[in-house]
């Protein structure tokens, strides 16, 4: 079927916006299409992909005792604002 | 008759049609499954299904609200707010580089918030929480560097950048024998493309998110994060192979 994004600059162009999600569902199944079709864009995405899926897994988890303060510091604003009231 | 739903403001909002005889106001809170109910025998509470089967199995819309003062600002601070801790975390972290800059910055934050928290519109609470955080932020550089105050925007990221320099200097300098590729090539990154990379690939916030939490138009994101990422695979095509 023919897309709008058959030109693969333009596939190029939204790659990375598509690759997060951030394009409206008609838009994301376009390139869908293209890049299923089109061997050199298929692979452009995939490197990329990998890219964004290595960085994701770079997150480090929060520290649960910086986490835990946090909290106690949210339920001290409640009660301070309670005595105040 | 009508069913109204009462809002903290004493606001009163229709939601939908009722045959519900003896009452004509809901008190509704968040965070429960129950609604009061104003009746002509006094206030009552009710399941929301056994409210919904009173009305005759019809969903409407009811407009879950919190009351205003006190206990209605913690119910919308623990719904808004306690579920974000997380993530303001690490933005945080992101932008201050330093655990303890970190935890300052979402306890201003928090603070901002729940004294905000009354005329919070309860759509987008991360962007929302971002927004104040960014703000807090720049207060703060405003308080220890008055002389940078000249473009918020631009402090913002200088700031930012200069917390990050002596935790970066050190970290990279440690880290630069062990790290796996990726991670050079993130450290690699000018510190302006390396954040928007934090936030977005690391952190998962969206585009406009992102945008919030560095007071920067979504294009710049976008654009700084393609070119960010463009660099990277840069980088790592440079790489010499791993040694397996």
């Amino acid at each position: 079927m023919a897309t709008k994004y058959t030109n693969c600059k333009e596939v190029a162009l939204r790659l990375q916006t598509y690759l997060d999600g951030e394009l409206d569902d008609a838009r994301m199944e376009e390139i869908r299409s293209h890049l299923d079709a089109c061997i050199d864009c298929g692979f452009e995405a995939d490197a990329f992909r990998e890219i964004k899926n290595d960085l994701g897994s770079l997150a480090q988890p929060v520290d649960s005792d910086a986490l835990a303060r946090l909290r106690d510091f949210s339920a001290r604003i409640a009660a301070e604002a309670a005595e105040a009231n | 008759m009508g069913v109204f739903c009462r809002s903290g403001s004493f606001h009163r909002k229709f939601v939908g049609k009722s045959t519900l005889h003896d009452s004509s106001l809901l008190v509704t809170v968040r965070n429960t499954n129950y609604i009061a109910v104003s009746t002509a025998s006094g206030l009552r509470q009710f399941h929301v299904e056994f409210l919904s089967r009173a009305l005759g199995g019809k969903v409407f819309g009811v407009e879950t609200t919190t009351p205003a003062g006190p206990v209605g600002q913690d119910a919308r601070f623990n719904e808004y707010v306690i579920p974000e801790l997380d993530v303001l975390y690490r933005v945080a972290y992101s932008i201050t580089r330093n655990k303890t800059d970190s935890e300052d910055l979402v306890q201003d934050t928090l603070l901002r918030a729940y004294r905000a928290i009354d005329r919070f519109d309860g759509r987008y609470p991360r962007a929302w929480l971002l927004t104040i955080m960014r703000n807090a932020q720049v207060n703060r550089v405003r308080r220890k560097r008055p002389e940078l105050m000249h473009d918020p925007d631009e402090t913002m990221s200088r700031m930012a950048d200069e917390s990050a320099e002596a935790a970066d200097a050190e970290t990279q300098l440690m880290d630069q024998e062990f790290e796996a590729p990726i991670e050079s090539a993130l450290a690699a990154l000018p510190k302006k493309f390396r954040k928007v990379v934090e936030l977005v690939d690391l952190n998962e916030l969206s585009y406009q998110e992102a945008a919030d939490a560095l007071g920067i138009p979504v294009g710049t994101v976008m654009s700084r994060l393609h070119r960010a990422r463009r660099n990277i695979r840069q980088h790592l095509e440079a790489s010499p192979l791993e040694e397996t």
